[in-house]
């Protein structure tokens, strides 16, 4: 493998596009190819040589990026995601995404070792708009873990000739020196996209994950559309197609293999769910995405770049490939390589076997964690030293290395571009506290001491937690934000993160699942959390905003109890009732009000939804001290229980948005006037005296439309769940405990129980009645 | 330079002057064929041809047309031409015939046509799946396969036993969710090979059907044979792939880079013609599993291949899965080498 190497020669001198260029009284050279210029970007800005027309259309293409579908436009019947950021968020749009985010590929692996995919083209969706978790596949006998990857700089990609691939090809290592490498190929081109390189075209790799990953269907894009993509990505015969010499009309331009059959689905919704204008925008966005900018050359990265040659990582990390504009520095020969069987997941992707996989672009890597294909490694350190197979070579020379020499290799991997951009989390490493009373910010102001804790809490908030810190052994997110982002940390989440609940039902009886009522998303690498196989009821949880936690906290007891009514002694068919936990304590927080505090809440988040166990606390009940994956317990200590509290504790309530103070009586009029506010209590005060407007009273009510049920939670009915609050509502659609909703207007129309009567008035509202009451619930 | 490749360089130049000189909208050009093939007839506007063959001592006959109006070709002594059907059909996949007067054509949405040398009618089947293939060891004995290869269920056996067509239950599969079945072929009422979905292959020993294994996962699109020692599997969708039976063993084989492939015919049974997508066409050692492309000089795919009795080799397909309303049609020949 040193034909490739020559590229090396300069290239270091090349990213640092400085002092290369030989001197006049220096003999002439031959020409070699240079670095192309005008490619390099911060993560996720537009590539430098684009036009302003396909600026525009990069700027769309990033908004149907972050657009998040709804069932009424076509989400699901399936899906693990409701937008396209979901999975390409990290560090920034385009990027690869948290543990949180990864998914399964499920096959069935036959007799004669022929694998035939299963689920959804071979991608096991979490969700379905039943709200029951879509179950595996019965002939599913083989499921691998996969992390969302990023795209940065896949256009250049695109545009590099399959020879130039092909050139570092040697599937019988001729040259014996270990290393194989042989290309997948895909309609007849060489696949560069996707951690097999399974896929040719650009256009091809957006349609299949819309459809497996959202139940988006779309047509492919017309000859047309085709031929006004940044990259040329028409079929022969069009009026302006270049031509080949001997005046073929052909042009075999491998970004026109693109899958070309339109994909259905039978959710309602008319096909295609995607315009081809949405369509066309993405994949541009996705051509025109910059290649991430290197840092400038240091001694300490060049130090770790000799290292890395000399360890010859470069044999499949190849620095450059040559592209029409020059070399591309992706570090990476985009060939398929055996990584040995500690890798092997068993899914074969076209030429692709079990242990083969894609050499992954180092370019950007710094921000791109966690690593492999799989996401098991947390840091770039223990991703080198699963290395196997072909690898193992070069990854038992650095476990050999000093452990300066090994930070000079990892220095000069972070030197590769995304190092300024990388988060812990999603926020940027530098971020401020927002101000008080914001979005995100301290309800009230804070001293210095309580400033910097408030910080530190909104960073652990938001860090992603890794598998070594115990994450798992099963989990829904491997960070708080993961669930509560929406529209700041400490919000609410979108339909694609509500978590599943399971119950068992017999003869109508509520039966306790073991190990309990969670149905976690995520476990162990390749493998899906099992349930009871007796559960036969699954619930849709969607995320709460915790914004104003803190306050609640803070309303006396006796106010919330002074509005219990469970006898409905009063006969106005609301009753509510209070939840007292098995210990006496009140319950607050939560869809059954069965959390009591922000303290306990940290507690139960922490253990069920990230799988971490918890130290000790006398006089609190919640979190799992122990499991059993391989990390010591307790994983999570004091100081981070408590940073998280206070910082909870602390979070301001939603601001009004968008209040119109001459509307505002006559919208809160009808919202008394419809029955509403006999639930949704617009406001309580706190013990020192603050009023807090959450449009809540915090109790258990039927609210269950069409004699529905819910999981049992305690003392919590399958029919009762507590009022939500109401502030900040604008920002946390979709709506109800189960996400069924995805307008304010729809929630109430799907009110039933002690609702109904309301719902009933709502609906006898005239239309001016019903705007006004609407606009004024959006600016709560 | 040959005169006929001059020639076909000439077109291309009229057509590029056509189409970006005169403002006028330019129809889709017909490819140029490759050397040693030449076009059969100007199909560009004929619809999408989906299968050519010919009955024993009957014309080659090329069907498929649009999804909503169904077609047909008849090679004459003086040429190709449409063939005129009384009623409106879908578009049309495949046919086999007996003999000049007894023709069958399956098509979509469960559409059967019979046809006896002077006129087609329609024969009422149980199904409404779209249908794929067709082939029979006797005028009473016919297989049609089909299905719409979205819903468990949708994979469609036929039978004809001379009288009228009925369900064949599909045996149970260990492969999972295959819902469809895209081409027959025996070479006997006791020797029956199905292909479709997901790498299935099923064989009919003219008492049950059974499942085999072949080594591919992917869509196994066509099948063909001479004789019960040498049968071959095409298809691959992206990739092309071959399997090929030798009276006792499957031995499968990847053929990328070469493309998925649609269409496989041979007579002789070292030698194969397959065809499939980005214009492939190619001449596969049987023996050997190892196939000869022809450089593709066109990206519209083909969906069949066939040798006549005169000794032609016909290629049909055309813009195929194209979303639009310009369906565009593509037929290309050459004459058939003494050993193939």
């Amino acid at each position: 493998m040193t034909k490739t190497t020559r590229w090396m020669r300069g290239l270091g001198c090349a990213l640092g596009l400085v002092g290369c260029s030989p001197t006049a009284s220096e003999p002439p050279v031959p020409e070699e190819p240079r670095i192309a210029s005008d490619i390099f970007g911060a993560l996720g800005d537009v590539i430098p040589f684009a036009t302003p027309e396909q600026r525009e259309s990069f700027e769309r293409g990033r908004q149907v990026m972050l657009r998040r579908f709804t069932p009424e436009e076509g989400l699901g019947p399936s899906f693990n995601v409701a937008s396209c950021v979901n999975c390409h968020e990290k560090p920034v749009v385009g990027g690869g995404a948290g543990r949180y985010r990864n998914f399964l590929l499920v096959g069935q692996t036959l007799p004669d070792g022929s694998f035939v995919p299963t689920g959804v083209n071979g991608v096991q969706p979490h969700f379905t708009l039943e709200g029951v978790r879509r179950p595996t596949d019965d002939a599913t006998n083989t499921l691998a873990t996969r992390n969302p990857i990023p795209f940065f700089g896949v256009g250049l990609l695109a545009e590099i000739p399959d020879e130039v691939i092909l050139r570092n090809a040697d599937p019988d290592d001729a040259d014996g020196d270990g290393i194989s490498g042989r290309p997948n190929y895909d309609r007849g081109f060489v696949g560069r996209f996707g951690r097999k390189s399974q896929t040719v075209s650009i256009e091809g790799f957006i349609r299949g994950p819309v459809f497996n990953h959202m139940g988006l269907t779309s047509n492919p894009l017309s000859e047309e559309a085709k031929a006004r993509l940044p990259v040329p990505s028409a079929l022969d015969g069009l009026p302006g197609a270049s031509r080949l010499a001997g005046g073929l009309r052909t042009v075999r331009q491998a970004q026109a293999a693109a899958p070309d059959e339109p994909t259905v689905d039978d959710d309602g919704v008319p096909d295609p769910e995607m315009s081809e204008q949405e369509l066309f925008d993405l994949v541009s966005f996705s051509m025109l995405t910059a290649a991430p900018r290197p840092d400038a050359p240091t001694p300490e990265s060049e130090a770790g770049q000799q290292l890395f040659t000399q360890l010859r990582c470069d044999a499949c990390h190849v620095p450059a490939l040559e592209g029409p504009r020059g070399l591309i520095p992706l570090y990476s020969d985009l060939l398929l390589h055996d990584m040995g069987p500690a890798l092997d997941d068993g899914i074969v992707m076209k030429l692709a076997g079990g242990s083969e996989f894609r050499t992954q672009p180092l370019w950007g890597i710094a921000a791109a964690g966690p690593y492999l294909h799989d996401g098991r490694a947390d840091d770039l350190d223990e991703a080198i030293r699963l290395h196997g197979g072909e690898g193992q070579r070069s990854r038992d020379a650095y476990v050999a290395l000093s452990h300066a020499e090994q930070a000079r290799v990892l220095h000069f991997l972070e030197s590769l571009g995304g190092r300024e951009q990388r988060s812990d989390g999603m926020l940027p490493q530098d971020a401020p506290v927002p101000p008080t009373g914001d979005w995100g910010g301290p309800a009230a102001a804070l001293n210095a001491q309580d400033q910097e804790r408030f910080r530190q809490g909104q960073h652990l908030f938001d860090r992603d937690f890794g598998l070594r810190e115990g994450v798992g052994p099963h989990f829904n997110g491997d960070s708080c934000r993961a669930c509560h982002f929406d529209p700041v940390p400490g919000g609410a989440g979108g339909l694609d993160l509500d978590v599943t609940r399971q119950g068992i039902f017999v003869d109508g009886t509520f039966v306790y699942p073991m190990p309990g009522t969670m149905a976690h998303r995520h476990g162990a690498v390749d493998a899906r959390p099992p349930l009871d196989p007796r559960s036969n009821f699954f619930e849709r949880r969607q995320t709460p905003s915790l914004l104003g936690l803190g306050l609640i906290e803070r309303i006396p007891e006796a106010l919330i109890l002074a509005n219990e009514d469970p006898d409905d002694v009063d006969g106005d068919g609301i009753r509510g009732r209070a939840h007292r936990l098995a210990d006496g304590r009140l319950g607050r927080f939560g869809w059954k009000a069965n959390v009591p505090g922000v303290h306990e809440f940290v507690r139960d988040a922490l253990s069920n939804e990230l799988g971490l166990t918890l130290v000790d606390e006398p006089g609190l009940t919640f979190g799992a001290a122990r499991d059993d994956d391989d990390i010591a317990d307790p994983e999570v200590g004091l100081s981070t229980i408590e940073t998280l509290t206070f910082y909870l504790a602390s979070l301001a309530p939603p601001p009004r948005t968008g209040a119109r103070p001459d509307l505002d009586d006559a919208g809160l009029a009808l919202f008394h006037d419809v029955g509403c506010a006999k639930c949704h209590v617009p406001a309580f005060p706190t013990t020192d005296g603050r009023d807090v407007r959450l449009f809540s009273d915090l109790l258990l009510h039927d609210v269950m439309r069409d004699g529905r049920r819910s999981v049992e939670d305690g003392d919590a009915q399958v029919n009762e769940l507590r009022t939500p609050p109401l502030w900040g509502l604008a920002q946390t659609a979709p709506y109800l405990h189960d996400g069924a909703a995805s307008t304010v207007a729809s929630a109430i129309t799907l009110h039933g129980g002690e609702a109904a009567s309301s719902r009933r008035a709502y609906e006898a509202l005239s239309a001016p009645e019903r705007d006004a009451l609407l606009a004024f619930l959006q600016t709560l | 330079m040959s005169v006929k490749r001059l020639s076909g360089l000439m077109g291309a130049a009229l057509w590029w002057a056509l189409a970006t000189g005169c403002g006028e909208p330019a129809p889709a050009p017909e490819p140029d064929a490759p050397a040693g093939w030449a076009p059969a007839f100007d199909a560009t506007d004929a619809g999408w041809l989906m299968n050519v063959s010919a009955p024993p001592g009957g014309p080659l006959l090329a069907v498929g047309g649009r999804f909503d109006q169904g077609a047909m070709h008849q090679r004459h002594a003086d040429g190709w031409a449409p063939v005129s059907l009384t009623e409106a059909v879908p578009l049309l996949n495949w046919s086999h015939g007996f003999g000049p007067d007894d023709v069958w054509v399956v098509g979509n949405e469960g559409t059967v046509l019979n046809g006896d040398g002077v006129q087609w009618r329609r024969v009422p089947v149980p199904t409404a799946q779209d249908l794929w293939g067709i082939w029979g060891a006797a005028p009473d004995d016919l297989w049609a396969v089909g299905g719409r290869g979205r819903q468990a269920g949708d994979a469609t056996l036929l039978h004809y036993d001379g009288r009228e067509w009925t369900v064949v239950q599909v045996p149970p599969l260990q492969r999972d969710r295959v819902d469809a079945f895209y081409k027959v072929w025996g070479s006997a009422h006791d020797d029956v090979w199905v292909v479709g979905q997901k790498g299935a292959v099923l064989h009919w020993d003219g008492t049950v059907w059974t499942e085999h294994f072949v080594g591919i996962s992917d869509d196994l699109i066509s099948v063909w044979g001479a004789g019960r020692e040498r049968v071959v599997v095409v298809g691959g969708r992206s990739n092309g792939v071959v399997a090929r039976w030798d009276g006792q063993a499957w031995t499968s084989r990847e053929l990328a880079p070469l493309p998925g492939l649609n269409g496989v015919w041979l007579r002789t049974p070292s030698v194969a013609h397959v065809v499939g997508i980005e214009g492939t066409l190619a001449v596969l050692d049987v023996d050997t599993l190892t196939a000869h492309p022809v450089p593709a000089t066109t990206r519209l795919t083909f969906h069949s291949v066939f040798g006549d009795a005169s000794g032609d080799l016909t290629a049909v397909g055309g813009n195929l899965g194209a979303l639009a309303d310009a369906y565009q049609g593509l037929a290309w020949t050459r004459p058939l080498g003494p050993n193939e």
